[in-house]
C-alpha cells in the first residue's frame, strides 16, 4: 500500500504551503465581510431612505448560492487569492449584514429617549447605545459567517490554482491517498471547532451583560 | 409647609394639548395650563391612560405637542433642555444593561468633566440614594426598587434644575415605595431641586407635594389644584395619620369620583378611574 504517514503532509512544508494560506484567505475574507457587513448594516438600519433603496437588492443578491458564481469570479478575478477571498467575502457577508440591520433597528426606544434627556451627541449614541445594543446579534451573525467561511474556503480551493487545504483533500482523493484525505477533513473539523470556540470566547466577554440581563436575577 | 419658592415660575405650561393621529385618532390631552414655581414639589395625579406620560414627554421636549407651548425658565421648550431630567416609569428599560451602576451614572455626565469630579458626582449621587455598595454591580443584578434608585441617582448626578418623574414607584412593593418616597423628600432638600412628580396614587401625591394637580380622564384637563400645607418634615406614619392629610386625600378622591360619574353619565368615559386606592 502506498499510504504515506499523513503527518508528513500536514506538519512539514505543507503547513506553510497549504494551511497558512488557506487560513489567511478565510480569515481575511471573513474579516472584510464583518467590517463591510457592519458598516453597511448600520447604514441600512439607521437610515430609512437608504434602507428602502438597498434592502430589496440585498435580499435578491443574498439568495444567489455563492458556488454558482464561481465561474464569474474566475473570469473577473483570476485563479488565485483574489478570487478566493472575494468569494468568501461575498458568501459570508449576509449573516453579518442582516443581523446588524436587525440589531440596530431593535434598539430600545427608551434608551434613545434617555440619550435625548441627557443630551448625548450622535457619536455617543452610536458607540454608547446602538453598537452595544446590536452587539449580541452582530456576534451571532459573525459566528454563522465563520462556519460558512470554512465551507467556501474549501470549495474555492477545489478550483483555480492548486493550493490550500481544499486542494490537498481533492488531490488526495483523486490519487486514492485516503489517509491524507481524512487527515485534511479532520483538520477542517478541528479548525472550525477552534475558531468558533475562540470567537465564542470573545463574544461572552463583550456581551456578558446580555445573558445576565435576559436571565435576570431578581 | 407652604410652597418654598423664590416666587418665580420655572416651568410654565400654556394651552397644552395633544392628539395622537393615526387610524384611531385619540385626544390624549384636552387642555392644560399650569406653572411649577422654582423650588416647588408639585405632584400630578390622574387615572391610568389620562395622558400623564404624554404630558411629560411634551414638557421634556421629547415630543412636540399638538397645541400649546411649554416654557422652561422663560424659554420655549423645543428640544430637551439641559436643565431638565426625566425619570421614566420603566426603569428596567431605561438603564443600560451593558454598563455597571457607576457606569450608567458616569455615562450621562458631560465628556469634559475632570476625572475627580466625575468620580465625586457618582459617589455623591449613589450615596444620596443609599446605593454606595452597588457601584460595580450591573442593573440586572439589582431588585426593581434598587434599579429605580439607580435611575434617580443618574438624574441627580446630571444636576438638573427640574426633575420630572413619571410614576416612578408604580411597580415596586409598598415598603420599598415608602422608602423611595422619603428618599425623594430627602433628595429634594439636599439638591435643592424643583420636582414635578406624576402618579396615579392620591396618597402618594399628597404625601410628597407642596401642591397637587388633579387630572381628569382623557382628554385630560386640570380638575383642581390643591395646596398641601402639611408640616415638614413628613413622616410615613404620623403625616398619613394626621387629620389634615386624610381630609386632603378625601377631597381629591371625591373630586375624582364626581368627575368620573359625571363623565360616565354623559357618556364621555366608560371605564372607572383606578385612582382610588
Ligand atoms: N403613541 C401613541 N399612539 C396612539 N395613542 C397613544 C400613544 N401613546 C399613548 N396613547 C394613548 O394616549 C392615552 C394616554 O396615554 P399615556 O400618556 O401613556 O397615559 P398615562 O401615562 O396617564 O397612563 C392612552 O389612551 C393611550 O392609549
Ligand atoms: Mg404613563
Amino acid at each position: 500500500m502506498a499510504v504515506r504517514a499523513p503527518s508528513s503532509l500536514f506538519l512539514t512544508e505543507a503547513v506553510g504551503q497549504n494551511i497558512v494560506p488557506s487560513l489567511a484567505r478565510m480569515l481575511g475574507g471573513w474579516t472584510v465581510a464583518v467590517i463591510l457587513g457592519v458598516l453597511l448594516g448600520v447604514a441600512i438600519g439607521r437610515s430609512r431612505r437608504f434602507g428602502d433603496y438597498v434592502e430589496p437588492i440585498v435580499h435578491f443578491v443574498r439568495a444567489i448560492p455563492p458556488p454558482a458564481l464561481i465561474p464569474i469570479f474566475l473570469i473577473l478575478l483570476g485563479f488565485g487569492t483574489e478570487m478566493r477571498v472575494s468569494l468568501i467575502t461575498f458568501a459570508v457577508i449576509w449573516p453579518v449584514l442582516l443581523n446588524t440591520i436587525d440589531g440596530v433597528r431593535s434598539v430600545e426606544s427608551l434608551h434613545l429617549d434617555t440619550a435625548k434627556v441627557f443630551e448625548f451627541d450622535r457619536r455617543k449614541v452610536f458607540f454608547g447605545i446602538v453598537l452595544p445594543s446590536a452587539a449580541p446579534k452582530i456576534f451571532a451573525g459573525m459566528r454563522v459567517s465563520l462556519s460558512v467561511a470554512i465551507i467556501i474556503m474549501v470549495i474555492s480551493e477545489m478550483v483555480g490554482l492548486p493550493d490550500g487545504i481544499g486542494n490537498v483533500i481533492l488531490g488526495a482523493q483523486r490519487t486514492y491517498r485516503m489517509a491524507d484525505m481524512w487527515a485534511g477533513i479532520l483538520l477542517l473539523g478541528i479548525l472550525g471547532y477552534v475558531l468558533n470556540a475562540l470567537l465564542a470566547l470573545v463574544e461572552t466577554r463583550i456581551t456578558r451583560w446580555h445573558r445576565g440581563a435576559r436571565e435576570g436575577v431578581s | 409647609m407652604s410652597v418654598t419658592t423664590t416666587g418665580t415660575d420655572l416651568l410654565t405650561i400654556e394651552g397644552l394639548g395633544h392628539v395622537y393621529e393615526g387610524r384611531q385618532r385619540h385626544e390624549a390631552i384636552g387642555r392644560l395650563d399650569f406653572t411649577v414655581p422654582e423650588g416647588a414639589f408639585v405632584s400630578i395625579v390622574g387615572p391610568s391612560g389620562c395622558g400623564k406620560t404624554t404630558m411629560l414627554r411634551c414638557l421634556s421636549g421629547l415630543m412636540k405637542p399638538t397645541r400649546g407651548t411649554v416654557y422652561l425658565g422663560g424659554e420655549p421648550v423645543t428640544d430637551v433642555p439641559r436643565d431638565l431630567a426625566l425619570v421614566f416609569q420603566d426603569y428596567s428599560r431605561s438603564l443600560f444593561p451593558w454598563r455597571t451602576v457607576a457606569g450608567n451614572i458616569g455615562f450621562v455626565l458631560p465628556r469634559g468633566l475632570p476625572k475627580e469630579e466625575r468620580a465625586e458626582r457618582i459617589r455623591e449621587s449613589l450615596d444620596a440614594v443609599g446605593l454606595s455598595g452597588a457601584a460595580d454591580k450591573y442593573p440586572w443584578q439589582l431588585s426593581g426598587g434598587m434599579q429605580q434608585r439607580v435611575a434617580i441617582a443618574r438624574a441627580l448626578a446630571y444636576r438638573p434644575k427640574i426633575l420630572l418623574m413619571d410614576e416612578p414607584f408604580a411597580s415596586v412593593d409598598a415598603q420599598t415605595r415608602a422608602e423611595l418616597e422619603d428618599l425623594m423628600l430627602d433628595v429634594r432638600r439636599r439638591f435643592d431641586m424643583t420636582i414635578l412628580f406624576v402618579t396615579h396614587d392620591i396618597d402618594e401625591s399628597v404625601y410628597l407635594a407642596d401642591r397637587v394637580l388633579v387630572l381628569s380622564k382623557s382628554p385630560s384637563t386640570i380638575v383642581t389644584t390643591m395646596e398641601v400645607d402639611l408640616p415638614s418634615p413628613r413622616d410615613q406614619v404620623a403625616t398619613r395619620a394626621s387629620e389634615h392629610f386624610v381630609q386632603l386625600r378625601t377631597e381629591i378622591a371625591e373630586m375624582i369620583r364626581d368627575q368620573s360619574t359625571r363623565r360616565t353619565a354623559s357618556g364621555a368615559g366608560a371605564a372607572a378611574a383606578d385612582t382610588a386606592p
